[in-house]
């Protein structure tokens, strides 16, 4: 069995950069990391045991993300998801690659941005996708087609509106 | 380049464009499980024993006070008994279980007893009044008596008292000076009566137009008092116009306003005018529970109207005395065997 501190050191980067380019708010992805984490520790022995305690790890700070991404957006009534701009601007390079991963996590259901976190971000396989989002694999590949789809379709909007 | 190579460069591209951020310890999310595991434990052991606390409360109180009970109640006779009077007690107990406040007691008869469900504990008491006739017998007070004491005499219970001094108190007919100011003396117990043994209530209810050695019904903290009483001048024991508790308790128990009905109020009103500034004895099932000296602040009697006072010692009982009195007599006495 892995250790927890272990675990943590490898995967922690990798977590709160998913949840930055999720929610485009640095504070924001801090604070849902390390509630995720925090919520795999509690569940430690049990979490370990499974084949990708990331995946679990990124859907746990996924959902609460999204509850508190929605309830600040209800709070200080933001403006829509694809249209805010990323909070470092210090390349532009960086920010195009940002706004472009950006709009394609804004522009896709849950579940689907589940999907491309796990496939792009934790590097997870189809099987192990359907493990981790409790699913069949037909399911994670008909997820993610269709979130490529959309992306792909975004993406040339994106393109578009920065051109 | 397929789709999902551009995409996978775009998220390796774009994830490490973000700006590295420090990791923070994992001591801290350690502490932070420690802190809430323990207030969790804490929350658990107040619970359990803020649980066991309601519990061991609801017990007590279950105990103390007259709980949800099932008795079986035989006729307090040894020869047979009709069907149609243990319905009549049916009825009446019904009433009775009523009026002190088990309106989902339950009476049956059954194999030639009553079996109530749901009714008060003191119900199995065989000096409960719930289960008895109550009988007032008014007698006259000849002399106190202290609580029996040595040898006990086997001779015939005297009529009057070793000496006057011991005789109970009375206002001489035409003494003015008293009327209006009266302030009861202080009579000494007969010491000639300390060898007799009291009356027992079956005694007394077999032999009313006898004297009697009866004890005085008190809070039970001192010792037992009794009064030397003459025979029955008067029996009530019918049902009762009404019978109320006082609320406020006398020092040591409760009080039961009673109003009689018409007829026994007449009684009660021959009886008392002829013992006018003489004590009087209430002598219920073989205990005094009120030994008035008769309206001796008065210059002449007036009548009472039905009105009478009992005296009880606990407030249940007050209760059970008012709901025997206002259920009017069984038809057979009862009591709980086994």
């Amino acid at each position: 069995m892995i250790d927890f501190d272990t675990y943590y050191s490898v995967s922690y980067e990798r977590v709160r950069r998913a949840m930055v380019l999720t929610f485009r708010d640095p504070a924001l992805a801090e604070e849902i990391t390390q509630e995720a984490f925090f919520q795999t520790l509690r569940r430690w022995p049990k979490v370990s045991l499974l084949d990708h305690p990331e995946g679990w790890t990124m859907i746990t700070a996924l959902n609460k993300g999204r509850d508190l991404h929605r309830r600040r957006v209800r709070q200080e009534a933001k403006q829509p998801l694809l249209i805010q701009r990323p909070t470092d601007q210090s390349g532009e390079a960086r920010v195009e690659d940002q706004m472009m991963v950006a709009t394609l996590l804004g522009g896709v259901s849950d579940r689907q941005r589940e999907a491309l976190l796990l496939r792009y971000v934790t590097q997870l396989t189809i099987p192990e996708i359907a493990e981790v989002m409790g699913c069949a694999e037909g399911t994670v590949k008909a997820t993610l087609h269709a979130a490529l789809a959309n992306a792909s379709h975004l993406a040339k909007d994106a393109t578009h509106v920065t051109d | 380049m397929s789709l999902t190579d551009q995409i996978q460069d775009l998220f390796d591209r774009a994830s490490s464009s973000v700006p590295a951020g420090e990791v923070p310890s994992p001591h801290a999310l350690h502490q932070r499980l420690h802190r809430r595991q323990l207030r969790t434990r804490i929350s658990t052991m107040g619970g359990g024993a803020l649980a066991i606390a309601v519990s061991a409360l609801a017990l007590f109180v279950g105990l103390a006070s007259n709980s949800a009970y099932a008795v079986t109640l035989y006729p307090r006779v040894t020869g047979s008994v009709a069907t149609t009077q243990l319905i009549a007690d049916k009825q009446v107990m019904t009433a009775r279980l009523r009026a002190v406040g088990f309106p989902n007691a339950t009476v049956k008869v059954e194999h030639g007893a009553l079996v109530v469900t749901n009714g008060p504990k003191g119900l199995a008491s065989p000096t409960s009044l719930l289960t008895s006739s109550p009988q007032l017998l008014i007698r006259s007070v000849t002399c106190y008596a202290g609580a029996q004491s040595g040898p006990v005499s086997s001779n015939p219970l005297p009529t009057t008292c070793s000496g006057p001094q011991y005789a109970a108190p009375t206002i001489t007919p035409g003494d003015t000076s008293s009327v209006g100011a009266f302030t009861a003396p202080t009579t000494q117990p007969d010491p000639a009566l300390s060898a007799y043994p009291t009356t027992t209530p079956a005694q007394d209810a077999a032999s009313p137009n006898a004297s009697a050695l009866l004890s005085i019904l008190n809070s039970g903290t001192g010792a037992t008092q009794r009064y030397l009483v003459g025979p029955s001048l008067v029996t009530l024991s019918s049902k009762v116009a009404s019978a109320k508790v006082v609320d406020t308790p006398k020092a040591g128990g409760w009080i039961v306003d009673v109003q009689l009905n018409p007829y026994e109020s007449q009684l009660w009103d021959q009886v008392a005018a002829e013992y006018f500034h003489h004590q009087l004895a209430i002598d219920l099932n073989g205990v005094i529970v009120e030994a008035p000296l008769i309206q001796p602040a008065n210059s002449s009697f007036s009548s009472f109207d039905g009105r009478m006072q009992l005296f009880a010692v606990t407030k249940s009982g007050a209760y059970d005395l008012a709901a025997a009195l206002t259920s009017g007599p069984l038809a057979v006495p009862l009591v709980a065997r086994g």
